[in-house]
């Protein structure tokens, strides 16, 4: 079977800006990373006569100082699930994403940089990043950064212009490590399937155990991955109890917009994000050295 | 156009169109252990190890194999002797039609390159991205368990 049937160049450019200069001059040019998308679903009957091919352009390297972590966008799950670097780093949470992501076969291939730019709202990495407040450096005539929260606008949708490539994922390292604690939790069909609802948090507190400072970003209920900025508020300053965390998920509904699918209907969604938004942010509490 | 590769130790060229995805090119060749299944990388009929790691080739551009080292299922016996690995397969019955079975033979065989002392949760997590409709998992689970334990002892 041809995958693309107009397809007639292939090129491997060597640098980023290479990438961009091809996607720009060349008609009908699509950037291709470990293609994963791009040869199931992502054409969508758009023709393409020319892919760019990134994997040899020296963005696959996962690189930590003191301040920042740096992921190449063409690393792949499966390189990022084995780092060693990210088995200890955050509790694990970006490690733990990687291994429920889809089969072997796919982590092996897939790339973070094209998991993020397919913006679907099921990624299981997009969750994890927006916990950790990680920026997307993006190349195009020019070298720009974004906020991850932002970069979606819908499904399959984000700030990016069409020649523009994703070519490092940086994550910030926490100043109060210690008292951080961070989740990755998923509900599917089965461990590794796409994710129903899926979510990620990270709580920071203080020496009393009052909550200093809180992300919550959760997956497949709304047009894309979104943060609660409203229930994050609502922890703020404060000691946790089952309770107060109920309290703060109650009004849920309001920030999510579920659809329904072949996998959950929009109801059983919205029932799950309440209950998943509530164990994420327990766990990631008493990871923080908190007391419920 | 022209592809250069190594597929089971040997260097090969294949004649290729440049829309060719691998599994094609591969079973075009005579490589035809490797199975045509769901066509849209869920179900690993297809896989093949390139440069040590699992991948569905159905999804795979052949383009992308330039230079590269590929094993089939057709390169784990040597001299007509079965692998370890094949051979616990067939002796713990994790075979019924065989259809999966190439596949689950190569995913099983990357992870035990790159972990010879596999964990139960191990081999399960390699073996996740290989759909089969008949026999199940547990035996093919334990062949490759029983294959690590093997390879230990020839060694």
């Amino acid at each position: 079977m041809q995958y693309i049937r107009d397809l007639k160049k292939y090129y491997w450019p060597k640098a980023p800006q290479d990438a961009v200069r091809m996607l720009m001059q060349e008609p009908y040019a699509e950037v291709i990373a470990g293609g994963t998308e791009l040869l199931v679903s992502g054409l969508k009957g758009r023709e393409v006569n020319n892919l760019v091919d990134i994997t040899r352009a020296g963005l696959s390297y996962v690189k930590k100082d003191k301040k920042f972590i740096k992921i190449g966008a063409t690393t792949t799950i499966s390189e990022i699930q084995n780092a060693p670097l990210f088995k200890d780093f955050a509790n694990g949470v970006l490690s733990t994403a990687a291994q429920r992501f889809v089969s072997v076969q796919i982590r092996n291939v897939a790339t973070i940089g094209g998991n993020l730019g397919a913006a679907m709202p099921s990624s299981d990495l997009a969750p994890v990043l927006m916990a950790l407040d990680a920026k997307i450096h993006v190349c195009g005539k020019e070298i720009k950064e974004f906020a991850i929260n932002g970069f979606y606008l819908s499904k399959r949708k984000t700030v990016m212009a069409p020649y523009e490539i994703i070519t490092e994922i940086e994550i910030p390292v926490p100043a109060d490590m210690d008292r951080t604690g961070c989740a990755f939790q998923k509900i599917g069909r089965t461990e590794t399937d796409i994710a129903i609802v899926n979510g990620a948090a990270a709580i920071t507190i203080d020496d009393a155990g009052e909550v200093k400072s809180a992300r919550l970003a959760l997956g497949s209920v709304a047009q894309n991955t979104i943060r609660c900025l409203e229930i994050e508020n609502g922890l703020l300053g404060k000691k946790l109890t089952k309770k107060a965390i109920e309290a703060a998920c109650e009004n849920i509904a309001k920030a999510i917009d579920p659809k329904t699918d072949v996998r959950a209907s929009a109801k059983y969604r919205g029932t799950v994000a309440k209950v998943l938004a509530a164990r994420l942010i327990e766990e990631a509490y008493v990871k923080a050295g908190g007391k419920i | 156009m022209k592809l250069n590769l190594k597929i089971n130790s040997e260097t090969k060229v294949f004649d290729i169109d440049i829309r060719d995805t691998l599994i094609d090119v591969l079973r075009a060749n005579g490589y035809t252990s490797v199975k045509h299944g769901c066509e849209t990388g869920e179900c690993g009929a297809c896989t093949v190890i390139i440069n040590g790691t699992a991948v569905n080739s159905c999804i795979y551009p052949a383009i992308k194999c330039e230079d590269a080292e590929l094993i089939t299922c057709e390169g784990l016996e040597k001299d007509g002797k079965l692998s370890i690995l094949q051979e616990k397969f067939v002796e713990m019955g994790a075979i019924q039609c065989g259809y999966c079975t190439p596949g689950m033979l190569l995913s099983a065989h990357a992870l035990l390159m790159r972990n010879p002392n596999p964990q139960l949760e191990d081999v399960k997590d390699a073996l996740s991205g290989n759909y089969c409709r008949c026999t199940g998992y547990v035996k093919p689970v334990d062949a490759v368990m029983a294959a690590a334990k093997a390879m230990k002892g020839a060694k």
